[in-house]
């Protein structure tokens, strides 16, 4: 991979406002929690967008006509879509989500659009070389190791200290992140990791079989949203997570904001971020990162090329009404809308699911709703699917989000809410090939 | 034109259930909630990863479509696209765990595509 710096990203500019055409195109996973907001934030603002997915088949009409890809095939990929570029140009091209962000810059690089450089969203993907580039950068890391999952691991755990947090190189939302206080718990952990791995869907065999492991860092867990713009950053809102997130494993539940931090942890906050951007690369864009805060100062957990996850989003409005989604796709138009977020607090609770099993039924949807400030509670999951908790799992039971004149009411609506909740499962029983030689195997 | 008869118990032929299997599905069932009729068995998946065979409780029986298998203690529920990949097997419950452990007539199989290998990775 060529080195971030030495790529220059192209930013906004005047000509290309007046040329460009009100044509984005989107590049996401057919189950991206994004794809709708993104729609609907297109519609409202009168920009055509075209999804491009390997939905071929998708029941979902924007992914079944829109661009369709191989991302297996990133040559043939980049060729469907200088195509359509030809036939009618794109202002912009975005990846939602973080297995689209690299093809995204690759295809702006071609189409000569504004884009971040694609070692730097190789970065922003890959931990553990995240890890490094911000180690050479100056930027305080935890220390950390990598685990080859093809090697004996008894030859590579020697030098790791304990209590330290193992993560897949490649995954988000905590997907397979596991803290281990000892040498047999790190062994369990990475054992649990590699069959989860193996099953994710990973396209590079060394995001299969690395495993990173970092020193546990304790502290107070902020999510922050940001915006790029020819490098410089701008914060858009921080989230505060006011739970702890000591594991063993760091499933995500309340994001609150605004944040509660003093100014001056905020102003760190923001320039670790900046200092981290610039280490990457990253120049154009949204970004999403997460940081831990101690006595030592900020810890850059990780920054990704793209906006928050899950329907998180949609807690955020701007100026006069903007979503977050409206926000990036003017700003990859090179518009500037104004920016002042809402006033008073605000905040989303992803309901964490109780146990594994089939989604019976949740009981107390409506009391929930009923709570004063709470605007909506989605449960996600249908009756009668699968729940599958972290680590293993990757989606939420659902979201509640609550608008209050404050964040501590914010925060106290949503937990209040989830107390209405009642999430009935039943047990699921696995039931497996035995490996005897008449099996179905044969 | 006669209508099509579609059976709606599980013969010997179709699918078996080991003693300690039947005895496990009664135990399951006699701590189960009073609305719990039975044992659900379905597949899901398919592709390069294969099928995946689970259980969970039944709170009914679609009459038109599921097929039964009861014993003492217990019912088995399967509809009709899990029987046809169940046909021709056994299930066993051995150290803790519920597997298939005989196939006297391979029609499932493991439901991997074959596109790649069947592997997945």
């Amino acid at each position: 991979m060529a080195d971030a710096a030495a790529e220059v990203s192209r930013p906004v500019t005047a000509s290309d406002r007046h040329a460009a055409p009100r044509r984005i195109l989107l590049i996401a996973p057919h189950d991206s929690y994004r794809t709708a907001p993104f729609l609907a934030a297109a519609k409202a603002r009168n920009i055509e967008v075209l999804i491009a997915s390997e939905a071929r088949y998708s029941l979902v009409s924007a992914y079944a006509d829109g661009l369709h890809l191989d991302l297996g095939d990133i040559q043939a990929s980049l060729q469907t879509i200088r195509r359509e570029a030809q036939r009618r140009p794109f202002a912009a091209v975005l990846g939602s989500d973080d297995p689209s962000t690299e093809i995204a810059a690759l295809a702006a690089t071609e189409l000569g659009l504004p884009h971040n450089p694609t070692a730097a969203v190789h970065l922003a993907r890959r931990k553990d070389l995240a890890r490094d580039r911000l180690a050479q950068a100056g930027i305080p890391v935890p220390r950390h190791w990598r685990l080859d999952l093809t090697r004996p691991l008894a030859a590579q755990t020697g030098d790791i200290r304990f209590p330290c947090v193992l993560k897949p190189v490649a995954l988000s939302a905590s997907r397979g992140v596991i803290r281990a206080d000892n040498l047999a718990e790190l062994n369990q952990a990475a054992a649990r990791i590699q069959v989860l791995l193996a099953r994710a869907g990973l396209r590079e065999a060394e995001e299969r079989e690395t495993i990173l492991v970092e020193e546990f860092i304790s502290g107070f867990e902020v999510a922050v949203e940001g915006l790029l713009t020819q490098g410089s950053l701008e914060i858009l809102t921080i989230f505060d997570k006011p739970d702890p997130l000591d594991g063993p494993y760091f499933e995500e539940t309340y994001y609150i904001t605004p944040s509660r931090l003093d100014a001056p942890t905020q102003k760190t906050l923001r320039e670790t971020i900046s200092s981290a951007c610039a280490a990457y690369g990253l120049r154009e864009g949204p970004i999403h990162a997460e940081c831990r805060i101690n006595g030592q100062g900020v810890w850059i957990l990780e920054v990704a090329a793209r906006t928050i996850g899950g329907l998180c989003g949609r807690l955020l409005r701007f100026g006069t009404g903007a979503s977050l989604e409206e926000l990036v796709l003017r700003h990859a138009l090179g518009e500037r809308p104004e920016r002042n977020s809402e006033t008073g607090g605000a905040g989303v609770l992803m309901i964490p699911i109780p146990q594994g099993g089939i989604l019976r039924r949740v009981e107390g949807v409506l009391a929930a709703g009923k709570v004063p400030y709470i605007e909506e509670v989605v449960i996600s999951v249908r009756e009668g699917y699968e729940l599958v908790p972290l680590p293993e799992g990757s989606s939420y039971l659902g979201f509640i989000f609550a608008r209050a004149p404050s964040a501590a009411q914010a925060e106290a609506a949503l937990r209040m809410a989830h107390a209405c909740l009642r999430v009935v499962v039943m047990p699921l029983w696995k039931v497996e090939p035995s490996p005897a030689p008449d099996n179905f195997s044969t | 034109m006669g209508a099509i008869e579609y059976s709606t118990r599980i013969g010997e032929a179709e699918m078996r259930l080991t003693p300690a299997a039947q005895a496990k599905f009664a135990e399951l069932l006699k701590q189960a909630d009073s609305d719990i009729i039975g044992i659900r068995v379905f597949v899901t998946g398919g592709g390069c990863s294969g099928m995946t065979y689970d259980m969970t409780y039944a709170t009914s029986v679609d009459s038109a479509y599921d097929s039964v298998l009861e014993g003492p203690g217990f019912k088995v529920v399967v509809d009709p696209v899990a029987l046809n990949y169940l046909q021709g097997s056994e299930i066993d419950f051995t150290n803790s765990s519920f597997v298939f452990n005989k196939v006297f007539q391979a029609v499932g199989g493991k439901g991997t595509c074959g596109g790649c290998g069947g592997g997945g990775f």
